[in-house]
């Protein structure tokens, strides 16, 4: 970016302020401007042009200025672009591409505009490969692909956040990038993410761009389309990018702000009747395409469950599926709080393997079958032994479902493990010792080779579920001397 | 009436302070029933603005409270032109600029003149948001940073 | 503690005499039940009762008084025990307390003796640990001085260091400081010199040409509304 006399010089064109309201300019002159250009004020604040009109110009401002009635401002006639490159990585960054993390940028060989059109439909490709995230409920009942865009929603504490950590890290460690935008946050939660990503060795994969709450409002809401810009340069390298946008509920009463204070007609909820385009035209730049993918897991908030707000409703409409996290179950103890039977995945299953599908049916089917169990018990009725014993496998998913936020397990053990439980494994084990004999078996998987050799060799040789199961009912020792041993 | 007033507004100045007359004509539109606007009249509005007044407010049907607020109206909608000198012109230079301009642009438009001693000499004009520097001083501080080091090296030998 | 013992023999003795009394007196009632009863027997064979009981009774009042007798002279010879061994007693804990105090005051008199010596050994031997102290401490601090007097003179020839590069880096900011104040003070006065250079008429004659140009250009043709629409 440039002095102020040089565009001054170079385009010839000035303006002056006529009003100001909090976030917004209103200005006259610069005849030739056009919406969503970057103007530079006398004092070096920088703002963007919202919307004209014959009179004026709204701009909303990037910088936290102190302007006057009277003060000039010129076009630059440019649009808002960020620094991309490599260096990017390991960094914390604003939404305008200045580090927050003390040191200057480098190895920023490239620059790119924030806000452009989605790719069209020549340049997209069927999502293919599954994306683990490391957590056993979503990898086998609502499992994601690469290039999924997974709307991430449930009220506030019931773990949204720690599942996504979770994610993030799996995928770091298999080589993808990360990128963690959050939006309008408390400061120290940016640093406690900075310091996360460091903490777990993921520092050198990921990249956070990160507003905090007290930001000017056209900052904040340049968040999310600067996230997504740096995804787009890490997909065209050829790579896998996982990208996260927390959260979108805060982007949205963000732009009800600054839509309120340009008087714009309020429409439901006071939201402005254009906030649907304003996340669509972001999410649609995810998804998987013949260079790389973005897998974009949007996070929305809803308020005591409610899945039918209007803004989780837009996410919903314009994603592949979401994934709801029931604060009932969180109180209930259950982590992560995943309800799978609420929870949906649109494109994660063709990403499946035959054996994986099957699974994920029995699974499902077997979900469905003990919670109408569940219901049952309630009435106090007795129960015959079949009931029983789905009641007993059904509390020993449980366990298997519960997972400790900080561990990520790979999905053929997890694949494994079921297949065990199926064939009756752990059918005399008790609950408090079934969890401890689960995870000696992940880090059986996790640090011995041989152990590690047989089970993928297994789960590539097993055609379906039956199979796998059958062989396990007749070959358990491979799995119980891990166990024991 | 209207044109007759407004082309002998030429700056911002001068549409300030007919403004102000204008609205202390306003203020006494209805003093001492209608008899204080006469003599506010004789002795506020300035005397080529009188006459064009008086002449108006005795046709009839005039109706002076409208008269007076469409010609404010008028006035404010002035479109400006700013230019900054690098002298302070005489009331003839002041007049041959709005001749120029005015026969550039339209009768309607007043010159606001700024005064700057570092453009050196010529003009910068802004009209509608396009901005032209027809100065010496952007050329003069080219010319002095690309010499800045030799001149640095004259003084200090 | 002897004179407890004799007591407690005393006590015994005492308790065993009157034992043998209680199985004396026993015995004897056993006795006098059987002939009771013999006597029973021949009283029903025609002997009288009273007679039997009354004669029971003064045997029985006869070995009472018996027993009585012996028990006092038991408890008379307790006593007289008693109190020959008191005295004995008395005689060898004085005898003992004297042995003692004896035993005592000889050490008293070793130990101040031994004292003495130490006492008078001390200034030689503290001597001799004080000299050998003072000198360890004195190479100690000669060492330590040398240290810090080298230590002082590196931080000094740091610091002097450190301040000539500061002076020298101060030096060229203000040079260069000196330098932009001279350019610009030179700039300030070519501009005045270059105003004065230029007259009333020509600085109007350039407005003019400038006006014309801007108007050549455009500047006052642009139709505002139309642009802002787009």
């Amino acid at each position: 970016m440039k002095d102020f006399n040089y565009y001054l010089d170079s385009l010839g064109e000035i303006g002056f302020v006529e009003e100001l309201m909090h976030s917004l300019i209103y200005a006259s002159g610069l005849p030739r401007v056009h919406p969503g250009e970057l103007v530079l004020f006398e004092s070096g604040d920088l703002g963007q042009v919202f919307s004209l009109t014959p009179e004026k110009i709204e701009v909303l401002l990037l910088t936290r200025a102190n302007l006057k009635v009277g003060s000039k401002l010129v076009r630059t006639d440019t649009r808002m672009q960020i620094p991309v490159g490599v260096g990017l990585l390991g960094r914390v960054i604003d939404p305008l591409g200045n580090p927050l993390d003390g040191a200057k940028l480098t190895d920023t060989e490239d620059v790119r505009t924030v806000d452009i059109a989605p790719p069209k439909i020549v340049e997209r490709v069927e999502v293919q490969k599954p994306l683990i995230t490391g957590v056993t409920l979503v990898d086998l009942v609502v499992p994601l692909g690469c290039g999924q865009r997974e709307l991430v929603i449930g009220d506030r504490k019931t773990g949204k956040t720690d599942f996504l950590l979770q994610s993030m890290v799996t995928q770091a460690k298999l080589g993808s990038i990360c990128i963690y935008a959050q939006i309008g946050q408390k400061q120290f939660d940016i640093k406690k993410m900075s310091e996360f990503f460091a903490e777990t060795g993921i520092k050198k994969n990921t990249v956070l761009v990160a507003s905090s709450s007290s930001d000017p409002a056209g900052v904040v809401f340049q968040t999310p389309y600067t996230a997504m810009t740096i995804a787009e340069y890490f997909r065209d390298k050829g790579l896998d990018v996982l990208l996260i946008l927390d959260d979108m509920t805060t982007h949205a009463r963000n732009y009800r702000e600054i839509s309120l204070l340009a008087k714009r007609f309020p429409g439901r909820a006071s939201y402005p009747g254009d906030i649907f385009y304003v996340h669509a035209r972001l999410i649609e730049r995810a998804g998987n395409f013949k260079k790389g993918s973005i897998t974009a897991l949007p996070v929305a908030e809803s308020i005591l469950g409610d899945l039918s707000g209007y803004i989780q409703t837009n996410l919903m409409a314009m994603t592949d599926g979401h994934i709801f996290f029931d604060i009932e179950l969180y109180n209930q103890g259950k982590r992560p709080s995943v309800n799978p039977f609420l929870s949906v995945t649109r494109v994660g299953h063709q990403t499946q393997t035959d054996l994986q599908r099957d699974l994920s049916r029995e699974l499902s089917s077997f979900l469905v079958t003990y919670e109408k169990m569940k219901q049952f018990m309630h009435f106090g009725a007795e129960v015959g032994e079949t009931a029983k014993k789905i009641l007993a496998l059904g509390n020993k998913v449980d366990s298997f479902f519960n997972q400790s936020p900080t561990a990520s397990i790979p999905l053929e053990i997890n694949m494994i493990i079921l297949g065990g439980l199926w064939a009756g494994v752990w059918s005399e084990t008790k609950e408090a010792d079934l969890r401890r004999q689960m995870e000696r078996l992940v880090l059986a998987y996790n640090t011995e080779g041989s152990f590690k050799k047989q089970v993928d060799d297994l789960i590539t040789q097993s055609k379906s579920f039956s199979d796998l199961v059958n062989f396990i009912r007749r070959n358990n020792e491979f799995l119980t001397s891990k166990i024991t041993g | 009436m209207f044109d007759q007033i407004l082309s002998k507004i030429r700056t911002v100045d001068d549409q300030e302070k007919i403004l102000e007359e204008i609205d202390v004509l306003l203020s006494s539109l209805y003093q001492d029933k209608g008899l204080g606007f006469e003599s506010t009249l004789k002795t506020s509005a300035r005397a080529w603005l009188y006459p064009l007044l008086r002449e108006e407010f005795s046709k009839e049907g005039a109706n002076r409270r409208n008269l007076l607020l469409n010609l404010k109206q008028k006035i404010e909608g002035l479109s400006k032109v700013y230019i900054t000198l690098a002298f302070e012109p005489s009331e003839d230079a002041l007049n041959r600029f709005g001749g120029v301009i005015r026969t550039s642009v339209r009768e309607d438009v007043i010159i606001s003149v700024a005064y700057d001693p570092h453009l050196i000499g010529g003009v910068q004009i802004i009209y509608n948001g396009e901005f032209r520097d027809f100065s010496f001083k952007r050329i003069f501080e080219k010319e002095f940073e690309n010499t800045r080091e030799q001149i640095l090296k004259s003084i200090k030998n | 503690m002897i004179i407890e013992q004799t007591s407690f023999y005393i006590i015994i003795l005492i308790a065993i005499a009157l034992i043998i009394l209680l199985i004396g007196v026993v015995l004897a009632y056993l006795r006098m039940v059987g002939k009771y009863l013999d006597l029973k027997e021949v009283g029903t064979e025609g002997v009288d009762p009273q007679t039997i009981i009354r004669q029971a009774q003064e045997k029985a009042q006869r070995i009472l008084e018996n027993a009585q007798y012996d028990a006092r002279e038991t408890i008379s010879k307790a006593g007289n025990f008693l109190d020959i061994n008191q005295n004995l007693v008395a005689k060898e804990l004085q005898r003992a307390s004297q042995i003692y105090a004896k035993k005592y005051e000889q050490i008293l008199l070793v130990t101040q003796d031994n004292i003495i010596k130490t006492i008078q050994t001390i200034p030689e031997d503290s001597k001799k640990v004080l000299l050998s102290e003072i000198s360890a401490i004195r190479t100690l601090l000669s060492g330590q001085v040398q240290k810090a007097a080298d230590e002082a003179k590196n931080l000094v020839t740091d610091a002097y260091k450190k301040a000539e590069m500061e002076v020298e880096n101060y030096k060229n900011v203000r040079m260069r400081e000196i330098d932009e104040s001279i350019v610009m003070i030179l700039k300030e006065v070519a501009r005045k010199v270059l105003a004065k250079e230029i007259s009333q008429e020509e600085h109007e004659k350039l407005v003019l040409k400038a006006l014309e140009e801007a108007k050549r250009q455009g500047v006052f043709g642009t139709n505002t509304e139309n642009k802002k629409q787009n």
